[in-house]
């Protein structure tokens, strides 16, 4: 970078008097007691190279209206800073009543302009030393990994953490609905609590057996047993014990009805989508934001868009800058539209499942009763109803939030309490011996029935599981890939952090050890999420610490100051502004 | 009374003053970082692998994007392993 700043002019700018300050390329030093106007030299250099002045936007601001606070105390007139350069004589001037600076049409300058639009890069205020040391561990780490413009490496960590999580949820929803179905299989009074689908085909075989027939071996023989049983029957009742059997297996089959977590993540998204106040209309967009980024990145002389052959209206930083925020934005929108098209999608599977249930219970509709008959009849018309609408929202998305319907949640019982009226029934029907009987008969035909359902939620569970595992590894090589990277990163810059350590407090001429002797970044305990911390290590001890306990406040301040510097000095190219306002308070005065 | 700030006698500090393409070089150890300990890590199939690391260099995967490519499977070949 061949330029420097030959002068700084502000007009009406803050409490500043018009005036100009030549620096002709040298530092710059201010001195001055409070309300002097030192600080509002800084926020010109900051409103020029960015168009704001970043103390007065963002959180806790909402008092604060920017433009009125640039502008100058007596508002004479429009806020102006111009900055000259040397050696050739271009400006770059800012106005708060133009949306773009004004740059002269040289490389050199618009070179300068660029390679200055990140002023948190080289501009540091002591509030921002101080926020930065007394925050917690997870927050200092992202305002330094913002600072170092390397925010994406996080974000990529959400999205792996994220990807376990909804892994775990399907491997966990799997296991739940497989042993929903097998528990109808459940014996208290034996203790028989299955695992598998074998160990029910064993109990049905065990059952046969100890009525006199042969072992099953594998689920065709249960259809070949059954009427073998079905003849030890004796003749009375034979018929209606049949029918109330089949009824019996058709209620005992568990309904679907775990659908609480996907309509609370619909619900969610759709929250999270209006609160992102895009439509999905947007998502698409990013990948074109990506290819533009990437296309820009690599031809930085390009000055028109690819698309549409338009000259930018901005810088091509600026413009990249604008890219990347949007491509978050975006990156965030399709990450709630495809949870919530992800969640969306079951919760039609499961009315399906529930729908088709209730038409086979209402096929034993002469046992059920007529109150009881009608009641899964309404539901059912209630459930078919609730699945046409949510087809319709598969296509259209969420416009209100999804709620099941009431008559839905009390079926559960209903049809407990009706299977309950048929096996009193089918008790008093039977003839008192043949419990054994009747009871082989029933789980046969339930294991009939069910069987090719649970294996196929069996191989559902291995599926997940396995997606689970794989989800796992990629997630824990990630956060060791991720904190290793930015050791390496911070290695880089612990040793200049150091010496400028060092050379502020004099460490050198002294016979004085420095008490910070290395700096690393430490997993905290939500290191599975990706959390990292900024540790020293004190005295050269073993284990690094946190700062505050062991430095005072002057020497937290000043590592502060020499971790931006050092930040600085390595990352900004040779020939970068670099702007600190109030930050040396604490430090020795000779080394100003 | 005038108080004369002392100056510093030593030389000034020299420390390298290059800039360093951070984002460049950390997107490079990032993915050499993970293909390794993919590698350590445990087994997955190799198209897994490969398209967790083509997903690094994309601008930002969702947990979708990641599980899409979680579920491939080689065509007919046996998982890779770190032995």
């Amino acid at each position: 970078m061949s330029e420097v700043i030959r002068s700084i002019r502000f007009e009406h700018f803050r409490g500043l008097p018009n005036s100009e300050f030549k620096l002709n390329g040298k530092s710059l030093v201010l001195l001055g007691s409070n309300g002097k106007g030192k600080s509002a030299i800084v926020d010109g250099i900051e409103f020029v190279f960015s168009g704001q002045v970043s103390r007065f936007v963002g959180s806790g601001t909402v008092s604060i209206d920017h433009n009125d606070a640039v502008k100058h105390v007596k508002k004479l007139g429009t806020p102006k800073v111009t900055t000259s350069f040397s050696p050739s004589n271009g400006k770059i001037s800012r106005s708060l009543d133009l949306a773009l600076p004004t740059v002269t049409d040289k490389e050199s300058v618009k070179l300068y302009f660029d390679q200055h639009s990140r002023t948190d890069a080289f501009i540091l205020r002591r509030a921002k030393i101080l926020d930065f040391i007394y925050d917690q561990d997870a927050d200092r780490y992202r305002k330094l990994i913002k600072l170092l413009g390397v925010t994406h490496v996080d974000t990529l960590q959400r999205s792996f953490v994220d990807a376990e999580r909804q892994a775990k949820d399907g491997a966990q929803r799997a296991k739940a609905a497989y042993l929903s179905q097998i528990a109808v299989f459940r014996d208290p009074v034996i203790n028989f609590e299955p695992r598998n689908i074998n160990q029910v085909l064993a109990r049905i075989s065990d059952t046969v057996q100890a009525l006199g027939l042969e072992k099953l071996l594998e689920w065709s023989d249960a259809e070949i047993r059954l009427p073998l049983l079905k003849a030890m029957r004796p003749e009375v009742n034979k018929e209606k014990i049949d029918a109330l059997t089949r009824a019996l297996v058709s209620l005992e089959t568990p309904l679907p009805l775990n659908i609480g977590t996907d309509i609370a993540t619909a619900n969610t998204m759709r929250n999270e989508l209006v609160n992102l106040g895009n439509s999905s209309v947007d998502a698409p967009r990013s990948s074109i934001i990506t290819e533009a980024s990437a296309y820009l990145k690599k031809f930085p002389s390009e000055r028109n868009c690819p698309l549409c052959e338009k000259q930018f209206g901005q810088p091509l930083v600026e413009v990249l800058s604008r890219l990347k925020q949007r491509s978050e934005t975006l990156r965030e929108l399709r990450e709630a539209i495809e949870k919530s098209r992800t969640a969306l999608s079951r919760v039609p599977r499961y009315a399906e499942a529930i729908a088709a249930q209730l038409e086979k219970d209402l096929k034993h509709s002469c046992l059920l009763g007529s109150e009881t008959t009608q009641i899964l009849r309404n539901t059912r018309a209630t459930t078919l109803r609730w699945l046409r609408s949510l087809k319709r929202l598969e296509s259209s998305g969420l416009t209100t939030d999804l709620v099941i319907p009431p008559r839905l949640l009390g079926l559960p019982l209903i049809r407990s309490n009706c299977a309950g009226n048929l096996k009193a029934q089918k008790l008093a029907l039977a003839p008192p011996d043949s419990s054994k009987l009747e009871a082989a008969i029933t789980l046969l035909q339930q294991g009939i029935v069910s069987h090719a359902e649970i294996s196929t939620a069996e191989n559902a569970i291995s599926g997940a599981e396995e997606l689970s595992r794989r989800a796992s590894i990629a997630k824990d090589a990630f956060s060791k890939a991720r904190e290793l990277s930015i050791q390496k990163v911070f290695n880089r810059i612990s040793e200049t952090v150091l010496n400028f350590y060092r050379r502020l407090h004099n460490l050198d001429e002294v016979d004085e050890r420095s008490e910070c002797t290395a700096l690393e970044m430490k997993p905290t305990s939500r290191s599975s999420a990706g959390g990292l911390r900024l540790a020293i290590q004190f005295l050269g001890l073993v284990d690094s610490k946190d700062p505050r306990a062991f430095l005072s406040e002057g020497h937290i301040d000043s590592l502060g100051l020499c971790l931006f510097l050092a930040t600085a000095r390595i990352f900004n190219p040779p020939g970068t502004l670099l702007v600190l306002d109030d930050v040396l308070t604490s430090s020795p005065s000779h080394k100003l | 009374m005038t108080t004369e700030t002392p100056r510093p006698t030593e030389p000034e500090i020299e420390i390298q003053s290059t800039s360093w393409d951070l984002q460049a070089e950390l997107q490079a150890n990032l993915e050499s970082e993970f293909t390794a300990s993919l590698m350590i890590a445990g087994t997955l199939p190799r198209a897994v692998s490969k398209s967790l690391v083509d997903l690094l260099k994309t601008n930002a995967p969702t947990a979708t994007d990641l599980l899409s490519a979680l579920a491939l499977e080689d065509p007919n070949e046996p998982e890779t392993t770190n032995e």
